[in-house]
């Protein structure tokens, strides 16, 4: 078992028992649940505990831990009915994350954050609180491209489940179109929020890119989400879900176009001489494919399919045409 | 299941030293401990030092002060200075909290930072469902570069350019990270006499700190630009270029880019002026991107740079 685990559980534990002793009347399963764990991890903690203590480690000296009707008991460890301080790893997460929320735009939340972070200082240790408000200061997350106010709406009816009316700049087809969606889940993923909605126009989950909605209004009516939905399948970002409509294209990039292999999420990936590289990937988004491919030029080949390849070229002859007028 | 008897061994360690009054000398801890007995003294003084580190990491204060007039060394943590008084979250701030802790390394920092702070205060209910952060996934660089840019120490790696071709070995003054999708490193580049940006996917192998302890580098007074979002926010910009996008494109290149609206045409076209970098060749290929709902205008050197890339992609092979 590595070392890594071994610590990470024991920072667990210490925070665990605080927070049972000051918690009393938490469940079995909240607990588990609020600290990420399953009953047996559970129950092996308890294991653990109740072997420490203080010397000799007599019956009186021993943590009294046990699971009596679906409660947690923890006594006779009042020395540890405090957390340690934050560390400067869990300060850093805390603040840097908290301070790219809440430069979320038109966040209800902003307010408490915001306060909430200026009392993090006081949490960490002494000696780390200083370092770690410095250091947060050189570390910055950017959550995504969020269409103005825009986010702060779709949020909102995502919760109040309302129907929504956008007008949908779909780049691939350049072209404006207006839809009712119903949306289900806001997103963000590699620098852009999108939202998952279910289209009127093609009647399908659809996932819409934020920053491309021009604007949004209620409709008036409320819709039900579809059974089965599962925000969960959403978690690594909306390219990672399987689409029905999804094509297998198999692409050769040169070195100047290896960006790509950062922008796509792609599978079977074949180091080829001369610092070139074979990939596959699968995504239903052939015209924002081709876009990419008039992006990388020359220096990105399709191997398959054919109409991939004929549609970059396509696109490539009615781009030149608009020089040659 | 593994990893018990450490376990045990810190928990009763962190116990002692909590909860004694006055502080303990390392015989004394010896004794106490039932792990540390039966151990050589080489190997005890080896498991003691490796146990302190992991105490102090997990964010206790270890006190050490002279206990005798011989100079004996005692240990002990303070409860005052090294347990968290209950730092006074109202509910609302620690549900706002919430949303930030999850999306961090998967995680398990901010959870569990989080779930310190909610020691003696009403249980934290998790905000709107509504919405998923993206995961902040921690490289595996991150570690040493929260390091090196908190102690000011120049960095090495092994960079490949572009994500592709061969990496060149690089050396850097690490300034700060940024992370928009993926992390970032801003650092300035001796050698190039530049601040720039690297992404850290792009660095193969590991990332290593300069030897010795003091700092290698002053911060510089102001701090630099953050990571373009597209080449329009290049560095150096070294001229201005003009690009008329369709109209249906302009309102999200203008939303986008917060360029300048310098015309429009009877067609709804719209020109934007933009700052371009002197290597045209990423905004080439943005323009590109496109197709023929963007032209560039000026300068001629982009114009030409974008028609010669949709030649060859078009399949001509004709110049000029």
């Amino acid at each position: 078992m590595p070392a890594e685990r071994t610590t990470e559980r024991l920072k667990r534990i210490l925070v665990l028992v605080p927070w049972v002793i000051s918690h009393q009347t938490a469940t079995v399963d909240e607990v588990c649940e609020r600290f990420g764990i399953t009953r047996e991890e559970l129950a092996s903690d308890v294991d653990v505990l109740m072997l420490c203590g203080l010397p000799p480690f007599g019956p009186g000296d021993l943590i009294e831990a046990f699971i009596e009707e679906d409660h947690l008991q923890i006594g006779m460890a009042d020395y540890l009915a405090r957390p340690p301080r934050l560390t400067r790893a869990e300060a850093i997460a805390l603040l840097v994350m908290g301070r790219a929320v809440a430069a979320l735009p038109g966040l209800e939340e902003a307010e408490s954050l915001r306060s909430a972070l200026g009392k993090l200082a006081g949490a960490v240790s002494p000696g780390e609180a200083e370092r770690a408000s410095e250091l947060a200061d050189s570390v910055a997350v950017e959550l995504g491209a969020t269409g103005d106010d825009l986010l702060a709406e779709l949020r909102r009816a995502v919760d109040e489940r309302a129907r929504l009316r956008i007008e949908y700049y779909s780049s691939g087809r350049d072209e404006m179109t207006e839809r009712e969606v119903d949306p289900l889940l806001l997103c963000a993923s590699l620098g852009y929020w999108y939202v998952i909605a279910i289209d009127h126009l093609s009647d399908e989950e659809r996932t819409f890119r934020v920053d491309r909605i021009r604007g949004a209004s209620a409709t008036g009516e409320s819709f039900v989400p579809p059974e089965g939905f599962d925000p969960s399948r959403y978690l690594d970002g909306p390219f990672f879900t399987p689409s029905p409509r999804d094509l297998l294209v198999t692409l050769e990039l040169e070195p100047a176009a290896a960006w790509i292999r950062e922008v796509v999420p792609f599978e079977n990936e074949k180091e080829l001489p001369g610092g070139r590289f074979r990939i596959e990937l699968r995504t239903p988004h052939f015209a924002w494919l081709v876009r990419m491919l008039l992006t990388a030029g020359e220096a990105a080949t399709v191997v398959d399919p054919p109409e991939l390849r004929e549609a970059a070229r396509e696109a490539a002859v009615r781009a030149l045409a608009r020089y040659e007028r | 299941m593994a990893g018990s008897e450490k376990i045990e061994r810190l928990l009763n360690l962190v116990s002692l030293l909590l909860d004694t009054r006055r502080p303990l000398s390392v015989n004394d801890i010896r004794e106490k401990i039932p792990s540390y007995e039966g151990q050589s003294d080489d190997a005890f003084h080896r498991m003691f030092e490796r146990d302190k580190n992991d105490v102090r990491e997990l964010g206790y204060v270890i006190e050490q002060e002279d206990i005798d007039a011989w100079g004996e060394t005692g240990y002990r943590i303070r409860r005052d200075e090294g347990l968290l008084d209950d730092p006074g979250f109202a509910p609302d701030e620690l549900a706002a909290l919430s949303l930030a802790a999850q999306a961090w390394g998967g995680g398990a920092d901010g959870s569990l930072g989080l779930l310190k702070l909610s020691v003696g205060s009403g249980v934290a209910e998790p905000g709107s469902t509504g919405w998923l952060l993206p995961r902040v996934s921690l490289d595996r660089n991150i570690a040493v570069l929260f390091d090196a840019i908190t102690a000011r120490k120049r960095v090495r790696f092994a960079y490949r350019t572009g994500g592709g071709g061969e990496p060149h070995e690089r050396e850097l003054e690490p300034l700060g990270l940024y992370h928009r999708g993926t992390w970032y490193l801003t650092g300035y580049d001796r050698a190039r006499e530049a601040v720039r940006n690297f992404k850290l996917s792009r660095v193969t192998g590991s990332i290593e700190q300069a030897p010795g302890k003091g700092p290698d580098f002053e911060p510089p007074a102001r701090r630099p630009r953050g990571v373009p979002h597209g080449p329009w926010e290049g560095d150096e910009p070294a001229g201005t270029a003009r690009v008329a996008f369709s109209p249906d494109t302009a309102w999200w290149a203008e939303r986008r880019t917060g360029a300048r609206r310098v015309g429009e045409d009877a067609d709804g076209w719209v020109t934007l002026e933009m700052p371009v970098a002197a290597e045209m060749d990423s905004f080439a290929g943005w323009v590109a991107g496109f197709a023929d709902a963007a032209v560039a205008l000026d300068p001629p050197e982009l114009r030409d740079a974008v028609i010669a890339r949709l030649r060859a992609l078009a399949g001509r092979s004709r110049a000029g």
